[in-house]
């Protein structure tokens, strides 16, 4: 018995070594950058599927939805016409208040602000990792996305940095959030101005710390400031919202604060992402 | 070689599920479904079977994730293989034996992920490996793993009518 066992396990022994070194070779090429393009094909290929398994769950929830929502679009619809009437009143005002705005857009030299473009993308799948914080979008190489472009989301009438793309596909890209531990980004204080670099803790449920901000800000920062990206030496332009101070640590032994940092977005609530193109800021593949 | 493609297209529908529908729930960890399933696949039908799966599987999530090319690969094939050797050596019940065995494989997978981004320097996305993040998919892999063994029970006993055990 005992021998019988032994000889199966030998004859499955040299499979195992083969997939074994084969394993290790793909990780030892991989982990030097050189094998990028196998994993970009393995990627688009299965990203298909996860397409085809999200849009067929959403067209599901999509039709029990729509059932329901008839029933509430005639309750809705009557309740439209009257604050239609509201807002054509309102309309005026808002008229009046947008020529005011562009003059005073002109008077602040606003003129150097750009549009920037951007591409929208939503969310298909996450990392099926737990150890690994990255998700992945339904557009990729085809749809003009370059590995390094930076992405950002509009939430609760803001317009959040969400992290940057990590890898590109043909169809499908992954994206790496700033609440990754290897994320960092060049931030500042959109009122005192004074700068840092914010680093994520590896979840989503944690706050971001900001690190690098001189003791001698300590006065005039408080809870809930706005930071901003900076747009120094970064790939994410400057102004776009990262999150408010929770709390500010000031170490004897340390020449700056620590300040820990809510992101703007929820990332657990994202689904609709916006990738920025034409910045120049795209990693060569 | 039939029983070996189906078990890998099971694999693949479960790495599918894992990141597609398990993501629109409000679970901050998803659970493992592709080594809940390579767990039983190994238990019934053995190392040799199991390596393959275990190589086909990790190779599939390492394209979908963040992690370099043959992590995972490496991960799911050791683990296919020494779980294969407790085929038609353990009785098996339906509900503690699959928390236990899941549970002790999570433990190992964490444990060999610990090692890969040590020996290879892999820069790590989320919190540590050995962290709360951990026990908690321990928990939600032992908690599904009875129903996903019953289920792969009766499909394969319906796919592959040969075999009746476990």
């Amino acid at each position: 018995m005992s021998r019988s066992i032994k000889g199966s396990t030998l004859k499955k022994l040299p499979t195992f070594i083969i997939l074994l070194l084969f394993s290790l070779t793909l990780l030892v090429f991989s982990t030097n950058s050189r094998l990028s393009n196998p994993k970009q094909l393995g990627m688009s290929v299965i990203s298909v599927f996860q397409k085809a398994v999200h849009g067929s769950i959403a067209w599901f929830s999509d039709t029990v939805n729509s059932i329901n929502e008839l029933k509430n679009l005639k309750v809705e619809h009557d309740k439209i016409l009257l604050k239609l009437n509201k807002y054509e009143k309102m309309y005026k005002n808002i008229e009046e208040i947008r020529r005011e705005n562009e003059l005073l857009k002109e008077q602040l030299n606003f003129s150097k602000s750009f549009e920037i473009s951007h591409i929208p993308a939503e969310i298909i799948a996450k990392d099926p990792v737990n150890i690994f914080s990255s998700f992945m979008i339904d557009k990729g190489l085809r749809h003009g996305i370059r590995k390094g472009m930076p992405v950002t989301a509009y939430q609760n009438g803001i317009i959040g940095i969400v992290g940057k793309v990590i890898d590109a596909g043909y169809g499908s890209s992954i994206v790496l959030p700033i609440y990754d531990s290897t994320s960092f980004v060049a931030a500042r204080f959109q009122d005192n101005r004074y700068e840092g670099l914010i680093n994520g803790r590896g979840s989503n449920n944690k706050n971001l710390i900001m690190n690098y901000v001189k003791k001698t800000a300590s006065s005039v920062i408080y809870n809930n400031d706005l930071i901003i990206t900076s747009g120094m030496e970064s790939l994410y332009p400057k102004g776009i919202y990262i999150g408010r101070v929770q709390s500010i640590t000031s170490q004897e032994y340390n020449t700056s604060l620590e300040i820990e940092v809510e992101p703007v977005l929820d990332f657990s609530k994202l689904e609709y992402l916006f990738v920025l193109t034409g910045l120049n800021n795209e990693v060569d593949q | 070689m039939k029983r070996q493609i189906v078990l890998i297209l099971l694999l693949f529908a479960g790495i599918l599920i894992q990141t597609t529908i398990l993501n629109i729930l409000p679970l901050n960890i998803s659970p493992d479904l592709s080594m809940i399933m390579l767990v039983y696949f190994s238990i019934r039908y053995g190392s040799a079977t199991s390596q393959v799966s275990g190589f086909a599987s990790g190779l599939m999530q390492d394209f979908v994730s963040l992690s370099p090319l043959g992590f995972n690969c490496f991960i799911k094939t050791v683990l296919g293989f020494l779980t294969g050797f407790f085929h038609e050596r353990l009785i098996m019940d339906p509900i503690i034996f699959p928390i236990f065995s899941v549970s002790v494989v999570t433990i190992f997978k964490g444990i060999l992920q610990f090692l890969l981004i040590e020996l290879f320097s892999i820069p790590l996305s989320a919190a540590r490996v050995f962290s709360s993040k951990l026990l908690m998919e321990i928990l939600i892999n032992a908690l599904l793993a009875p129903i996903i063994f019953q289920f792969l029970k009766i499909l394969l006993d319906r796919a592959f009518p040969d075999r009746k055990t476990l």
